[in-house]
């Protein structure tokens, strides 16, 4: 934004450059070597379990639907809201949970406020996970249209499907391939289990802001090479 | 520079009395410690690493006019705004500035040591902007109108008794008690103000140069609601915190929550580049980063502590040293507390404000052996009490005195023989078992709480002498 | 093998015993021991305080008097860590001056770290028949980076039974001036540490630095316990049963 900001812009600059001066900078050599000796399934569910995080194995697209419905069914779901992702559609989220009971809402696209207040009274909140690291027991999500964020946020719930895929091993293994799309999306989100806080006499409390529980379904094998 | 002193003298003689506070300390920093050395313990590589980080901080300060351009250029690519404030002042204006543009009159806020080090919620509330701080910890201080006590977790030196009582009074919740009710309770009234707020300000743990992304790391979600609901998003960031590409932050997650919070990652970690893109439902429709100086070039130009800034506030250091467990962040005076506020507080502030805080420690170094990035904490200490000296603070006109005539004299053998002979027989003389000793100040307090050890006749080199080549 | 004492000017002066135990020592592992008498003090005390220019007075005198010593060895890791760590930031305006700190420094060592790192000596032939527990002090185990030395000289002493101490590694509190700029910080420090010695039930407190002892046995005596404190150097110098 060009304002009288650019008078401040120039001189936190020069002050910098009278510090340490322009130079382009040469890329640092590589770091450290990162150990990835483990089995990267068993170490995800690993640390996703030790993180408080709940996670399912599904060998089909049918076995999916079933573990969803009975996550709804232990969380007393009644509504829900899920992204627009193929991979969603493709298991026939919608009508699972009609099945057991659960509407999925579709959510207010022009207005801010109601968007929240509808999303907040929602009891679970269905995703995909593009990436997870193993490492860290942490899945990824990437916001687009389809995408929102806070459909894993606001709701008590939040339930991500992950197909085995999907899975890295560490960190290092995830950044090359955000970097190599150019201008990343508007939020990439790290979720490693639910929402805590230990800000009262460090006793560790789940489920401050985000959601309280948090569950994978993990995705054996792709639905759409089973036949339908 | 600040007209307020620190006295952290008196200040810790008060707290060091404060038997819940030093329980509250006791446990919390004693967890954070065993905590940090089970995840560290894990990784072998653990040494390597803090190179490794410092190695990159180092190099992006070297390199700080590119980055940050760069960071500018890419943000600005995605669709944000970027401003540069040389001072707090300018910062609030800024921020300011965009709330009036967009008709703000709620904003809310995640946690960010930088807008309290720009003292930005007075300011806006003075403008009329209702401002809700969400962090559990930093929402408790704003009802309670009380200062943080640690950069991670605010409230330690509160309990959770005082915490239900501020509940009571100032939100009229019922009688809770528990940890886990407070919180719920805080969720509830908190997401009202989620909802309603046009604003979210945030700080930044990191930005990452090349694609122009925002990096906050957060256990309880609060950060990923106040920069996805509001209309509006504010992330304030010092300048130091630009790191050049998204592998760097590899490093960073290694290192950043095991050495905060002993975990091996946090719940959540968003990175945010630019406001919402068409058609998203959820995030911002405008994205500002707000880049401030504050002090920071001053010590970026000044080659004997510019390494000050490497810091990735993850609080080890405060942490691990026996002064601030003892004491907590209250009786430092300023938003950054333990070893490393002991040595930015009169960096930022002013020698005359805060020239006491570097001699607020024993030296013993424990901070630099657990900091991340490898700061030495003990030469920067050591480098400020010299400055300190030199600037007429922190030491006393005895201190000085003293040590005038004790360089002068133990320059020179004969000079330190005798002043180790007078010094033996005034010792003697006033400390004898026999009678009470006594002692001149400041050396009186010595013996408030310990006895002199005993005196020997003679010093060892007359020993050595007489004994001929001391068999 | 000759080497220089670097005697310290508070075990020179206050606790002269420690001295002579270090000598005794070295001779008995075979190695000669000089003393230059020009010696003064490292001027670690003014350059914690911030009384760099003061310290540099003091900090020639040391380059003076041991400009003649090939090995230097001191009972003190504080010192020790003074002349290798911080001369050269004290020096640092004075090439000439900074470049010979650096020389000195690398050959100046602490007691502990002399014997097992450049004489490769575990065991000294000692013996102490008592309970002991162990102190690090910070300078010579963050500075030195003593973390092994000392423990490995005193399990071969023979009939000392080490027991490990809690917090072990944690500051005593003295800090030079610390001990009385801030008293109230520095006593409560202390007051853990005598905590911790007293759970061990040891009958001494060891440690490779007079001023951490110093400052305990100040403690210990006011409070009437009766653990003595001994200085590394006493204890791998003793031949008693």
């Amino acid at each position: 934004m060009v304002r009288g900001n650019d008078r401040s812009r120039e001189l936190i600059l020069r002050r910098i450059e009278e510090a340490v001066g322009f130079s382009l900078p040469t890329p640092l050599p590589a770091g450290p070597a990162v150990q990835r000796d483990w089995d990267i399934e068993a170490r995800f569910i690993e640390e996703f379990t030790r993180a408080g995080g709940v996670i399912y194995r599904a060998g089909s697209a049918e076995e999916a639907g079933k573990i969803l419905q009975e996550i709804a069914r232990e969380v007393g779901a009644v509504r829900a809201a899920r992204w627009g992702s193929p991979l969603l559609d493709l298991l026939q989220v919608d009508a699972v949970l009609a099945a057991v009971g659960v509407n999925i809402v579709s959510l207010p696209a022009d207005d801010r406020e109601l968007y929240g207040k509808e999303l907040d009274s929602v009891h679970m909140g269905i995703t995909e996970a593009e990436h997870a690291i193993a490492e860290t027991g942490t899945i990824v999500l990437l916001a687009d249209p389809g995408r929102p964020r806070a459909v894993s946020l606001l709701p008590r719930v939040h339930v991500a499907v992950l197909p085995r895929e999907a899975l890295l091993p560490t960190f290092e293994d995830l950044f090359p391939r955000l970097a190599s799309r150019g201008i990343p999306p508007s939020a990439v989100t790290f979720i490693t289990g639910p929402s805590r806080t230990a800000d009262i006499e460090m006793t560790p409390v789940m489920g401050v802001h985000g959601p309280q529980a948090v569950y994978i379904i993990l995705l054996e094998s792709s639905p759409s090479s089973q036949a339908r | 520079m600040s007209t307020v002193r620190v006295d952290f003298l008196g200040r810790s003689k008060e707290l060091l009395q404060d038997q819940a506070l030093q329980s509250a300390l006791r446990r919390g920093m004693s967890r954070f410690r065993s905590l940090r050395r089970e995840v560290v313990g894990e990784v072998p590589e653990w040494e390597a690493l803090r190179t490794r980080a410092r190695e990159i901080k180092i190099h992006t300060l070297k390199h700080l006019p590119y980055y940050l351009r760069l960071l500018e250029e890419r943000v600005q690519a995605a669709g944000g705004v970027v401003h540069w404030a040389q001072d707090g002042s300018e910062a609030r204006e800024i921020i300011l500035d965009i709330a009036r543009r967009g008709g703000v009159q709620a904003a809310i806020k995640s946690k960010s040591m930088t807008t309290e080090e720009i003292e930005l919620n007075a300011f806006l509330e003075a403008e009329g902007i209702r401002v809700t701080e969400s962090d559990l910890g930093e929402f408790i201080l704003q009802l309670s109108g009380d200062h943080p006590s640690h950069f991670v977790v605010p409230v330690v030196h509160k309990s959770k008794e005082e915490i239900g009582a501020l509940f009571r009074e100032k939100l009229g919740a019922p009688e809770l008690r528990e940890p886990e009710q407070l919180t719920r309770f805080a969720r509830q009234v908190l997401r009202e103000r989620f909802l309603a707020a046009e604003m979210g300000i945030s700080g930044a743990n990191f930005a990452v140069a090349q694609t122009g992304t925002v990096v906050i790391v957060e256990n309880e979600g609060n950060a990923r609601l106040v920069t996805t609901l509001p209309r509006i998003h504010v992330a304030v960031m010092g300048i130091e915190k630009v790191v050049p590409t998204l592998e760097d932050l590899a490093v960073m997650f290694r290192i950043l929550p095991r050495s905060a919070t002993g975990q091996r990652i946090t719940s959540y970690i968003s990175l945010i580049t630019g406001p919402k893109r068409l058609g998203e439902r959820d995030g911002p429709e405008e994205f500002h980063l707000v880049l401030l100086d504050n002090g920071r070039t001053r010590i970026l130009a000044d080659p004997e502590i510019w390494e000050a800034l490497c810091c990735i506030r993850c609080g080890a250091c405060l942490n691990i040293c026996p002064v601030f467990e003892r004491t907590g962040g209250h009786a430092y005076g300023w938003v950054y507390s333990g070893p490393i506020g002991a040595v930015i507080t009169p960096l930022y502030r002013g020698l005359e404000a805060a020239g006491e805080l570097p001699f607020a420690s024993s030296l013993c170094g424990a901070c630099a052996e657990v900091c991340p990035v490898k700061i030495d904490l003990v030469r920067l200490l050591l480098v400020m009490r010299r400055r300190a000296v030199d600037a007429g603070q922190g030491v006393g006109s005895l201190e000085r005195l003293g040590f005038a005539l004790w360089g002068v004299v133990s320059r020179s053998p004969f000079g330190y023989r005798v002043l180790g002979r007078l010094g033996r027989f005034a010792l003697h003389s006033m400390a004898r078992p026999e009678r009470s000793p006594r002692l001149p100040f400041p050396f009186s307090q010595w013996l408030e709480s310990r006895d002199l050890p005993p005196l020997p006749k003679r010093a060892f080199r007359e020993r050595w002498r007489r004994l001929g080549q001391g068999e | 093998m000759r080497v220089s004492l670097f005697v310290t000017c508070l075990v020179d002066q206050i606790f002269p015993q420690v001295g002579e135990a270090t000598v005794e020592l070295l001779r008995r592992v075979g190695v000669e021991v000089d003393f230059p008498e020009e010696q003064t003090c490292c001027g670690q005390p003014a350059f914690n305080d911030g009384f760099w220019p003061q310290a540099r007075e003091v900090a020639r005198q040391f380059l003076r008097a041991f400009s003649d010593s090939e090995v230097i060895v001191s009972p003190s890791g504080s010192c020790v860590a003074m002349v290798r760590e911080y001369y050269p930031l004290l020096f640092r305006e004075d090439p000439q001056l900074h470049d010979r700190a650096q020389e000195i420094g690398r050959r100046t060592y602490e007691l502990s770290e002399f014997l097992v790192r450049v004489l490769g000596v575990e065991d000294v032939g000692a013996s102490f028949r008592r309970k002991v527990t162990y102190h690090a002090s910070c300078h010579g185990l963050r500075g030195l980076g003593l973390r092994e030395e000392p423990l490995r000289l005193l399990r071969n002493v023979r009939g000392l039974e080490l027991i490990d101490l809690p917090g072990w590694d944690e500051c005593c509190g003295f800090g030079g001036l610390f001990s009385v700029k801030m008293p109230h910080l520095s006593s409560a420090m202390l007051e853990e540490k005598i905590r911790n010695i007293v759970s061990t039930g040891a009958e001494i407190v060891v440690a490779t630095d007079i001023s951490c002892l110093m400052h305990i046995a100040g403690g210990l005596s006011r409070k009437r316990i009766p653990v003595r404190t001994m200085h590394l150097a006493e204890i791998l110098a003793s031949t008693a049963g």
